[in-house]
């Protein structure tokens, strides 16, 4: 039986969320699948790694024990030894414990984890892992980035701006000036490298503009300002898939009534709990329409942007692409890629027909396919340079 | 060898006594499922797969009784082998130790034994006498309701009607054994219209000591079939037990399903049936099933009756008819016996829609025996769904009939074909695949390990648009 690793957590304001991924749409069913043997690898808010069986129960961190739990428990060693092996303290006459991992499971949201930082980790390791790899995580977790790509691919974006934190502490009031100047009320104000919504703000004045520049500054150096979309539908697209893609249904999200969709209304308070909205049909987290009330051509290209994001930007394994539609025009805009979706987004693949056991069965699948492709690449290079010296 | 290590476990109390409660502290069924245990050679750790004990007045005393016991005989042992050498008393302890499983099974099958006999029993009687009297001097009409299945929700389906026009009290939920009566009687006020009391089957006579004590106006045996075998010697004797309602109840007032095959081979002509055609003089037709529930209509001379429930299934209309024609008999209107019907639903466990993640899963896992296969497989049949799954752990109780029942659901499941069949790995499992694949069918067949764990995970095994029927349930005695 193979042994997966699942790693979750990590120093991240996406750090709870991330545990949910992990407990409920990754371990329970992959253990479901009867194949693997399943070991939870936890990141602490602190960085530090554990690595034990008690990781799997979600009342371990809503009783609020996992504190003393981490005061108790040896910390995690990784080995690097042609593939990964997980190093702990047996705390017994000092004997430790190893386990040697097949696979790997990130399911870790935001910074530390889902940017990249984890799968150079993996690649180094040379283990197989799910999930987007280093570049495509890196791309798409920075929104900027991500959108030069879609403009390279002749995708279209809502018109946008980006600055650093150091330069609008400097510049503060002349960036503001710039900005008025080449955006138009409302904008929408993002850290450029964070997802779940978190410290995004819809702005109408300069005022409000300034703090929210100062919100998303909170949460990261680097911060996208756009502009608004009129007549404006969101989508979501999850796609499974390596160079075969798999796009599950469009997800048309449900704006709230001040038109930003941050943390708590996505998780906290009409969303996982699914309370009712307006009667209006809703997706598996209760805050959606799946699939999406949108007319069939505006349907079908939303796949074919979503689809060619995914391919521009090198995903693998599952990712999800968040697109714009003006229904007026009929325009379709590339807004940002997750490359771990909050719990897989496993209802709009329940939906889709993909149940959560077959959902992860197929990503690891896709994870050891991608690594043993690239095994096949030469690594080593032969030549007498050393002996000139 | 690891089923044999783990009787040496300091728990192994808790495991017997555990296992004497899901037998209802029959010291005969505890002790096949132990001779059962150590021939399949599984570890004891393993049997707790789907409850755990139940710390009751009951069990505490036994697990007290069971310390005592060890401790006891250790000393009995260290006693009378303190003559001795040291390595004898070495050797007679360590022959103790081994046989002190075997012992302690041994004692509490005999603990058991005389509890049942000389407190169970007695106190039992006592409360049958008091039982029978309250039900001799009650002015109600007493309806029974008897049969190897369908009887709970037959009882359930005559008091919800019957409610819109009397006042009615029926035996709580599954209470079907006389010392359930027993205490139902003492909660009668004496006003009651109607009583309904649905008899239970567990051993010749059951059915005949009950209707005896009750003396029903009214009897209904729903259905026969070849259940609880390891008590009763065969079909013929529950068949016996359950026609002697007519030595206590007029003929023309008992009402006997026609839908059950082995049922109409016993019964005389001129028995009063009933099925989803005709009952009692009342003919039926229209008969719609939806996933929402069933409707049909009913017809009488010049009057007819329109009956929706949400009740499920092709199987379900003879009982809410003769819910309906029964009711009609004892006098309610037209209008109470519809709105009666209407507010009919299904019962836990029976027959009962859930809506997970976009997918429907007909839970019936209170169903025992194989007619309510059939329906629930005809049901599965009839409804539209992108991907049909069907899960049966197969049937306890069968006796000598095991086989030859669990070929015929095999055969059952091929002749539907549904795209997965979801097993459980448990001694009847082989006797199912070989009889499904034998009879053709071509879906995918799944094997669970572990019937609890599937039942908890289902929202992460199903996707929206499955329809999913799953039937029995399997103890852990049987394991």
């Amino acid at each position: 039986m193979k042994t997966i690793a699942v790693i979750f957590g990590s120093r991240s304001a996406e750090h709870d969320v991330s545990i949910v991924t992990a407990l409920s749409a990754v371990i329970k069913p992959l253990e479901l699948t009867k194949k693997y043997n399943i070991e939870a690898v936890y990141i602490s808010k602190e960085g530090s790694w554990y690595w034990d069986d008690k990781l799997k129960d979600i009342s371990l961190y809503q009783s609020g024990n996992i504190e003393s739990f981490m005061k108790k428990a040896p910390k995690v060693h990784l080995l690097y030894d042609n593939g990964l092996t997980l190093v702990k303290s047996s705390q017994f006459a000092g004997r430790k414990a190893y386990k040697k991992i097949d696979v790997v499971f990130p399911a870790t949201h935001g910074t530390h984890g889902e940017d990249g930082e984890l799968m150079g980790l993996l690649e180094m390791a040379n283990v197989p892992y799910v999930g987007c790899d280093l570049p495509s995580s890196a791309i798409a977790m920075d929104k900027v980035t991500s959108k030069v790509i879609a403009q390279s691919e002749g995708i279209e974006t809502p018109k946008y701006e980006f600055l650093h934190s150091d330069t609008f502490a400097l510049k503060g009031n002349e960036i503001i000036a710039e900005l008025e100047k080449s955006l138009n009320y409302p904008l929408f104000v993002k850290p450029a490298r964070l997802g779940s919504s978190i410290g995004i703000s819809r702005v109408e004045t300069s005022r409000e503009l300034v703090n929210a520049i100062e919100v998303a500054t909170h949460y990261d150096s680097k911060v996208v300002i756009e502009s608004a979309v009129p007549n404006l539908i969101e989508v979501t697209v999850p796609i499974l898939g390596n160079e075969e893609m798999m796009p599950a249904l469009v997800e048309e999200p449900i704006s709230p009534e001040d038109g930003v969709f941050d943390f708590y209304t996505k998780y906290m308070n009409q969303g996982k709990g699914g309370k009712k909205m307006g009667g209006v049909k809703q997706g598996s987290q209760g805050y959606s329409k799946l699939p999406a009330d949108i007319p069939d051509d505006l349907y079908d290209k939303s796949i074919e942007v979503a689809k060619k994001m995914y391919k521009a930007v090198g995903c693998g394994g599952i990712a999800r692409i968040d697109l714009l539609i003006d229904s007026k025009a009929k325009k379709v805009y590339f807004n940002e890629i997750n490359p771990m979706p909050g719990s897989l987004y496993a209802h709009n693949w329940r939906a889709s027909g993909v149940s959560n056991v077959e959902l992860v069965d197929k990503l690891v699948d896709l994870a050891e396919k991608r690594w043993s492709q690239k095994q096949k690449y030469t690594t080593t290079f032969s030549t007498n340079f050393l002996k000139q010296f | 060898m690891k089923g044999f290590l783990s009787l040496y476990r300091f728990r192994l109390p808790s495991y017997f006594v555990y296992m004497l409660q899901q037998v209802e502290y029959n010291p005969t069924k505890f002790h096949k499922w132990f001779l059962r245990n150590l021939k399949s050679n599984k570890s004891i750790r393993t049997i707790k797969q789907r409850q755990d004990l139940v710390v009751t007045n009951r069990a505490r005393m036994l697990l007290f009784l069971s310390y005592v016991f060890i401790i006891l005989s250790a000393f009995f042992i260290l006693y009378i082998s303190r003559n001795n050498t040291l390595s004898l008393k070495f050797t007679i302890f360590a022959v103790y130790f081994i046989v002190l499983p075997y012992l302690l099974e041994i004692y509490l099958v005999i603990v058991a034994f005389f509890a049942h006999k000389f407190v169970v029993v007695p106190q039992k009687n006592k409360l049958i006498n008091k039982s029978t009297k309250v039900f001799a001097n009650h002015k109600g009409i007493k309806i029974a309701v008897i049969g190897s299945y369908g009887k709970t929700t037959v009882k359930e389906l005559l008091n919800t009607v019957i409610s819109q026009g009397k006042k009615v009290a029926a035996t709580p939920g599954n209470m079907n054994v006389q010392v359930s009566h027993a205490k139902y009687a003492r909660s009668l006020i004496g006003d009651e219209d109607v009583l309904i009391v649905e008899f239970g089957e567990g051993e010749p006579g059951d059915v005949e000591s009950m209707s005896a004590t009750l003396k029903p106006d009214f009897a209904v045996i729903t259905g026969l079939a070849p259940n609880h075998l390891d008590l009763y010697p065969s079909v013929d004797s529950i068949a016996s037990d359950f026609l002697s309602v007519y030595k206590y109840t007029q003929k023309e007032n008992v009402f006997l399903s026609g839908e059950s095959e082995l049922l109409l081979k016993y019964i005389d002509e001129g028995a009063d049936t009933y099925d989803s055609k005709e009952v009692m003089g009342w003919k039926i037709s229209d008969i719609k099933i939806t996933i929402d529930g069933t409707s049909f209509k009913m017809k009488k001379d010049n009057n007819s009756m329109s009956i929706s429930s949400s009740l499920l299934g092709e199987h379900q209309v003879a009982n809410i008819a003769l819910a309906a024609a029964l009711a009609d008999k004892i006098g309610l209107s037209k209008s109470e016996i519809e709105l009666g019907c209407s507010k009919t639903k299904p019962f836990e466990h029976r027959m009962q829609p859930r809506f997970i993640h976009g997918a429907w899963i007909i839970d019936d896992t209170y169903n025992g025996n194989l007619i309510g296969i059939k329906a629930g497989l005809k049901l599965l049949n009839n409804l539209d769904a992108k991907r049909k799954w069907y899960v049966t752990p197969g049937l306890v109780d069968q006796g000598e009939e095991t086989d030859s029942v669990h070929v015929e659901i095999g055969k059952e499941i091929a002749k539907y074909n549904p795209d997965i069949v979801v097993l459980m790995d448990n001694s009847v499992r082989q006797l199912i695949e070989k009889s499904m694949k034998e009879y053709g069918f071509t879906g995918e067949l799944r094997v669970e390990p572990n019937p609890l764990e599937f039942y908890k995970n289902l929202e992460h095994i199903v996707v929206a648009g499955d329809l999913l029927v799953m039937q029995n349930d399997w103890t852990d005695n049987y394991n």
